[in-house]
């Protein structure tokens, strides 16, 4: 019996865990498998969007952000159009990200500046960097100029972007360090902005923005590797990887449990043999005679707790009637009946509705005297 | 209704003082096509018992007396020359019958005893190369006395195994004693005036009834349990057989019926399995001079082999 259920355990668990991977794996696939994206979780670019979100961006998350983008637009530059604004956007975030990453040279800075599209941000931009000196008001006055283009529509996004992290740099270079957080604050705000609209504009990213971040569903293994073992997260292992390791450790969980089965069955048994009688008792009725059967124990135990005398493993369901029918007074032809149906319904295979139906009644009926 | 209303009516009565479980094994080895081996100290209704039953069947009833100078053809019967057809014909013995009593039957000799067992298994018997069936229903009760030692022949193992069941029957209490011996004249007036309830189709028909008891997996497991158990006790030397199993069951079966259920619950297989069980077990020697009975043993066995649960 025990062997037979840690059988039927195993099988479930190799199903579900086969299922469940196929299932997820594929549910990712579309996700995974973005144009661009081979050798990068789908985790680090969330990791990018928070990062910059919260204006905490890190110089080695810029760095993996730069690469990223990087392998997207050489993939966008295939698939769509030369000059598509998205491929403008990529390149755009590329640069970007190179400069945030801190490991930029002197050619960085000035193709940065060639990227911008509106010539009158290029040319001031141009003329602030070939300057030797750069106060704080100029690049304030830079700031105004670039906020009220910005507002009134005169910029793109990208410029804005590229223009802001371009006096950040400034800024930190002529050691206004205050005014260079602060630009690059902004510059990330604009990142945010122009990242969640490149992944409305590239279909392959859209069910990827943080509000539709892909969670697994269905039946399947596909979440539970982050329960089970939060470690296999916390080690990078591949989602897919994940259901994997934990359907092979279940797996051999559940073959040593078949194999020790009788071990641990013969333990809990002389740990409490009338509580493990009484759990077979549950496992085995479940679901299989109905409730004329389940009941029938219910009343047992309900018996058993009235008159303090317990139903012996090897007494019969009439032997112990009788031998509980006088301490139990009027309710005890109740029990009988209710012995009778259990008889009916276990020993003769009778499993019409009717015996069901009496045996709630006399159940009800016995549970209010007792 | 036939052996059913025979068994009420045999009890109802009262007379049968407190023989109601013989009669109904007794009735129920009939309707299972067995043979009972009452065991009993002369003197405790076994005669009664045994012809009040085979009135009330409307079968045909026969006694013998079993001597140690009895022979087989004594029972089966015998061939003799008739002078006037100048052929050989057979003289049938009282083993022609439906109902036969052996009574104590442990004082016959080996051989005799052989020839009526040989008889109760095939159901048929040889004369000089001629065989003759049985009737049916056909059933022995044989009846020893266990305390008499002295010019007896003890049934050895396998013949007992033929029987399907041994029925322990014992003095009645006082209160039972008292009342036989206010109604003896009574008691006496009513086996002889027995009238039949049932027709020997109907026992027939009955017995193919029998067959149709349903018995639930679990019961068979629970007779299986309480076999093998026999052969692990302690203080058993030969325990039971694979054919005991498969007396317990027709029992149970036969027991089911006569309580009027079309199936067998644990409660049958535990009214049977003593009488089934306690003349196949051999039990150790040293258990034996204690004084520890076959019958006990299996009463030990039933207490510690669980009931089908849930």
């Amino acid at each position: 019996m025990t062997r037979l259920g840690t059988a039927v355990l195993l099988l479930v668990v190799v199903v579900l865990g086969v299922w469940g991977n196929i299932a997820f794996t594929q549910q990712l696939e579309p996700n995974r498998h973005t144009p661009g994206f081979s050798g990068y979780s789908l985790s680090d670019w969330q990791e990018i969007l928070n990062a910059l979100t919260k204006g905490n961006l890190t110089p080695s998350e810029a760095e993996i952000a730069a690469s990223l983008i990087g392998s997207l637009a050489n993939q966008s530059s295939q698939s769509q159009p030369t000059g598509s604004a998205s491929n403008a956007s990529l390149n755009a975030l590329q640069e970007y990200f190179t400069l945030s990453s801190g490991n930029f040279s002197e050619a960085d800075i000035m193709n940065a500046i060639s990227l911008l599209n509106n010539s009158n941000i290029r040319d001031l931009l141009y003329s602030m960097f070939t300057r030797k000196n750069v106060t704080s008001s100029d690049i304030m006055q830079a700031l105004n100029l670039l906020n009220d283009m910005w507002g009134r529509g005169e910029i793109s996004t990208t410029d804005y972007m590229l223009a802001l992290k371009l006096l950040s740099i400034l800024a930190q270079s002529q050691g206004y360090t205050d005014l260079s957080k602060r630009l690059d604050y902004m510059s990330m705000k604009a990142a945010v902005s122009l990242m969640n609209n490149l992944t409305s504009i590239l279909p392959n990213l859209t069910s990827y923005t943080p509000q539709n971040y892909p969670v697994p569903t269905g039946v399947g293994l596909g979440a539970a590797p982050q329960l089970i073992l939060p470690s296999l997260e916390y080690l990078s292992v591949p989602q897919g990887l994940q259901t994997t390791i934990v359907t092979i450790l279940v797996v051999a969980a559940a073959i040593l449990l078949f194999l020790l089965a009788p071990r641990i069955a013969t333990g809990l048994r002389s740990l409490n043999p009338l509580a493990y009688k009484k759990l077979e008792r549950l496992l085995a009725e479940a679901g299989r005679w109905g409730d004329a059967v389940r009941l029938y124990w219910r009343a047992v135990s309900r018996v058993e707790s009235s008159t303090g005398r317990r139903m012996l493993p090897s007494e019969t369901h009439r032997e112990y009637y009788n031998a509980v029918e006088a301490s139990m007074g009027s309710s005890s032809a109740l029990f009988k009946r209710l012995t009778e149906i259990y008889e009916a319904r276990r020993f003769a295979g009778n499993s019409s509705r009717e015996l069901d139906d009496e045996a709630r009644r006399l159940y009800g009926e016995l549970s209010g005297k007792l | 209704m036939g052996v059913r209303q025979a068994y009420s009516m045999l009890v109802e009565s009262g007379y049968l003082i407190e023989k109601e479980r013989e009669v109904k094994l007794i009735l129920a080895a009939l309707i299972a096509r067995g043979h009972v081996l009452i065991e009993g100290v002369p003197g405790v209704a076994k005669t009664t018992i045994a012809k009040s039953i085979a009135r009330s069947l409307s079968l045909e009833f026969k006694r013998v007396q079993m001597t140690p100078d009895l022979l087989p053809m004594d029972i089966i019967g015998y061939k003799i020359f008739d002078q006037k057809t100048g052929e050989f014909k057979f003289v049938k013995g009282p083993i022609f019958t439906n109902i036969l009593l052996a009574d104590e039957i442990n004082r016959a000799s080996p051989r005799t005893q052989s020839a009526l067992l040989e008889a109760m298994q095939e159901r048929q018997v040889t004369v000089e190369g001629e065989t003759f069936r049985l009737d049916e229903p056909f059933m022995v009760l044989a009846t020893q006395n266990p305390v008499e030692m002295e010019g007896v022949f003890p049934l050895p193992e396998a013949q007992l195994d033929r029987f399907l069941i041994k029925v322990e029957t014992g003095y009645p209490s006082t209160k039972g004693f008292m009342t036989m011996l206010k109604r003896i004249d009574e008691i006496e007036a009513w086996v002889e005036s027995i009238k039949p309830v049932v027709s020997r189709e109907e026992v027939l028909n009955e017995i193919k009834s029998v067959k149709d008891v349903r018995v639930d997996e679990a019961i068979y497991q629970y007779i299986a349990a309480l076999v093998e158990e026999t052969r692990r006790h302690s203080a058993v030397r030969l325990g039971a057989s694979p054919r005991s199993g498969i007396a317990i069951l027709r029992m149970a079966k036969a027991v089911a019926y006569l309580e009027g259920r079309n199936y067998v619950i644990p409660d049958d297989v535990k009214q049977v399995l003593v009488p089934t069980l306690s003349h196949r077990l051999i039990l150790n020697p040293e258990f034996e001079i204690e004084g520890v009975s076959a019958s006990r043993v299996v009463e030990e066995i039933m207490s510690k082999v669980p009931v089908p649960k849930p």
